[in-house]
């Protein structure tokens, strides 16, 4: 049994090298990278949430505003990061 | 010391728990709906961060740090790290001696042009894929902490209801 998964597993790969198999091969996603942010960060809050909220009933509404802090402060990041690159050590854009 | 402190205890089962599978030692604990969340949530990274950046993310051989951080998430990462390592890496027999490794290698190890299993993960979607496990990772290790501490009112108080 246990050389006999492995066996299947393989069988399956082997028969689409070069399609699209879930969970094998990487997500087209190289030009839009960006948008897996807003995913990344409700995760991050929700199993954060999770474990900090003591009364689980305001989980969502927490979560969901995390969410929207992180994503925030992200953008707020790379707006600063522009500015400061661009801006002040350029002079201009 | 308040009486939030003074009820926490040392949950050695509960910490085994939820090294076993994120979630799991909060609902041992008896407290399911915190559970199903934590698990929700981490196991949605973990596998999250798998479908954008396909298997290739979790490698102990080849990302050897990234994996370190993705243990934390437990058995569900080495058995990632199983599988890929013996079914979606093949052992090429080139002149330069045996390697295994996923993608497509250098012509020069693989001069009878075996097909790779799985497509190798590059850029920015191995980048996002990595964070994703990682976190996941990293949070379970803040998950298996509290439930470790956590204070044993949830389970006392199931326990000490008295009858009506």
């Amino acid at each position: 049994m246990s050389e006999l998964l492995p066996s299947f597993l393989l069988a399956v790969a082997q028969a689409s090298p070069r399609g699209y198999t879930p969970f094998v091969d990487p997500l087209d996603l190289h030009d839009y990278w960006w948008f897996t942010i807003m995913p990344l960060a409700f995760g991050i809050s929700l199993a954060y949430k999770s474990v900090r909220l003591h009364d689980l009933s305001r989980v969502w509404p927490q979560t969901f505003l995390m969410t929207a802090q992180v994503v925030a402060g992200m953008i707020g990041l790379a707006v600063a990061a522009f500015l400061i690159v661009e801006v002040i050590v350029y002079g201009g854009w | 010391m308040t009486r939030h402190d003074r009820d926490e205890s040392f949950q050695p089962v509960a910490l085994l728990l939820a090294c076993a599978l994120p979630g799991l030692g909060h609902a041992y604990l008896g407290d399911v709906k915190r559970g199903v969340l934590i698990f929700s949530s981490i196991m949605g990274l973990f596998l999250g961060g798998i479908l954008i950046g396909g298997i290739d993310v979790v490698d102990r051989t080849e990302d050897k740090w990234w994996f370190i951080l993705q243990a934390g998430v437990g058995p569900t990462a080495f058995a990632a790290n199983a599988v890929h390592q013996s079914v979606y890496k093949l052992e090429f027999r080139g002149p330069r001696g045996p390697i295994r490794q996923s993608g497509r290698p250098d012509p020069a190890d693989n001069p009878n042009n075996q097909p790779a299993p799985a497509k190798k993960s590059l850029g920015r979607v191995n980048e996002v894929g990595s964070l994703y496990t990682a976190m996941a990772g990293m949070l379970n290790l803040i998950v298996v902490i509290d439930a470790a501490w956590r204070h044993a009112g949830v389970r006392r108080r199931n326990s000490d209801v008295a009858p009506a």
